[in-house]
């Protein structure tokens, strides 16, 4: 198997990852694609340095997250929706997926780092891998998720969940 | 600060966005139409110091073609001045390219990329801004001996106090004014994402 090949069955097994931080770190549907697009690329650029003993799912989670912070946007709109069929959702007429958008809608209102040290946490990542993947210590990071998720908590609050 | 518990799950919600994903699988036609649209932030830079370099080496032909064809001794020294200059402004840029202009692979240590990208972006642009500054005052001289020579009066830059103080009060005022012109045009061209990079590195550094 060749080593895109391998690259690609990797990604693709754990592609709803890039998905979910594309979608955190950028707002609208063309902006999500494009920040989609750069995670992959980004990954795949950095495959080489990829060692097999690492967790692929954690190894990716790092590049996009380092993407999603240092992703600029484009400043002209692509002409044209290339590959939509690619971006359309599974399950988008669940009514979790509009709770889920809701959720999105109000974590993208944190600041970049906390959003980021957020979602880890999310995730199941423990405080050491997070301390290992952002470059935080462990407390700065305990701090910023505390004082995130009641940030996020306060705002779920004034506007509760009405679906 | 106090808050009370949500009438939700947070984690539950976020489980949810976890199990949506993209129908298609990427494919690999698919990853060879994105590798063409990649998009990084020292993408720019590196495109402008490019275009930079290539008006370098326009610029420089056209000073060679005048050092080839000036008959003054001092004129031809400043136009040597001027393509030893262009050549050696080359060679940096490429250096810069090479080196500095560089984006580190995305899978290292979120802090240390981030402060590496905001560094070197900075350090791109001081480079640029100061090699600029460097050529000004040669522009301005060897501009000045031209026409002057062109009208065989060069020897006036020599015994004529006005005209020396007139060129002296010329770099004075025009050296600064473009050092801070080509300052302004990278703030209004960069400013924002230095700005934005260095906020990220700075929330690393605040608890």
């Amino acid at each position: 198997m060749s080593t895109q090949a391998a690259f690609l069955e990797q990604l693709n097994r754990h592609r709803a990852v890039v998905y979910k931080l594309a979608r955190l770190y950028a707002r609208d549907h063309d902006e999500q694609h494009d920040l989609f697009q750069e995670m992959v690329l980004q990954a795949l650029t950095a495959w080489s340095r990829f060692e097999a003993r690492a967790q692929f799912s954690t190894w990716l989670y790092r590049v996009c997250l380092n993407t999603a912070l240092s992703w600029k946007r484009r400043e002209q709109k692509r002409k044209q929706a290339e590959a939509d069929s690619l971006w359309e959702i599974e399950n988008q007429n669940d009514p979790r997926h509009a709770q889920a958008e809701w959720l999105l809608e109000h974590m993208r209102r944190l600041d970049p780092t906390s959003r980021m040290l957020l979602s880890l946490k999310l995730d199941g990542y423990s405080m050491a891998e997070i301390a290992d993947i952002t470059g935080f210590n462990i407390n700065q990071a305990t701090v910023k998720i505390h004082r995130a998720k009641n940030q996020l908590t306060q705002w779920l609050q004034q506007n509760p969940l009405s679906i | 600060m106090a808050t009370t518990e949500p009438t939700f799950d947070i984690n539950d919600l976020w489980k949810n966005l976890s199990n949506e994903q993209p129908c298609q699988p990427i494919s690999n036609e698919t990853l060879l139409y994105w590798q063409h649209r990649s998009n990084d932030p020292l993408g720019k830079l590196r495109k402008n110091i490019k275009i930079n370099s290539a008006y370098t080496v326009v610029f420089g032909l056209a000073w060679a073609f005048l050092f080839i064809w000036a008959d003054h001794f001092w004129i031809r020294f400043l136009l040597g001045i001027m393509v030893a200059g262009h050549v050696a402004g080359l060679l940096y840029n490429r250096w810069l390219l090479r080196e500095v202009v560089v984006t580190p692979p995305a899978d290292t240590l979120i802090r240390e990329r981030l402060t590496h990208l905001s560094h070197r972006m900075l350090q791109g642009l001081r480079s640029l801004e100061y090699v600029a500054l460097f050529f000004y005052p040669i522009s301005i001289t060897s501009g000045v001996c031209l026409s002057l020579a062109s009208e065989n009066k060069l020897d006036l830059l020599v015994t004529d106090g006005l005209l020396q103080g007139i060129l002296l009060i010329v770099l004075l005022v025009l050296t600064p004014a473009c050092y801070y012109l080509t300052r302004w045009l990278n703030k209004i061209a960069f400013g924002k994402e230095v700005k934005r990079l260095q906020e990220l590195v700075r929330s690393f550094e605040t608890d």
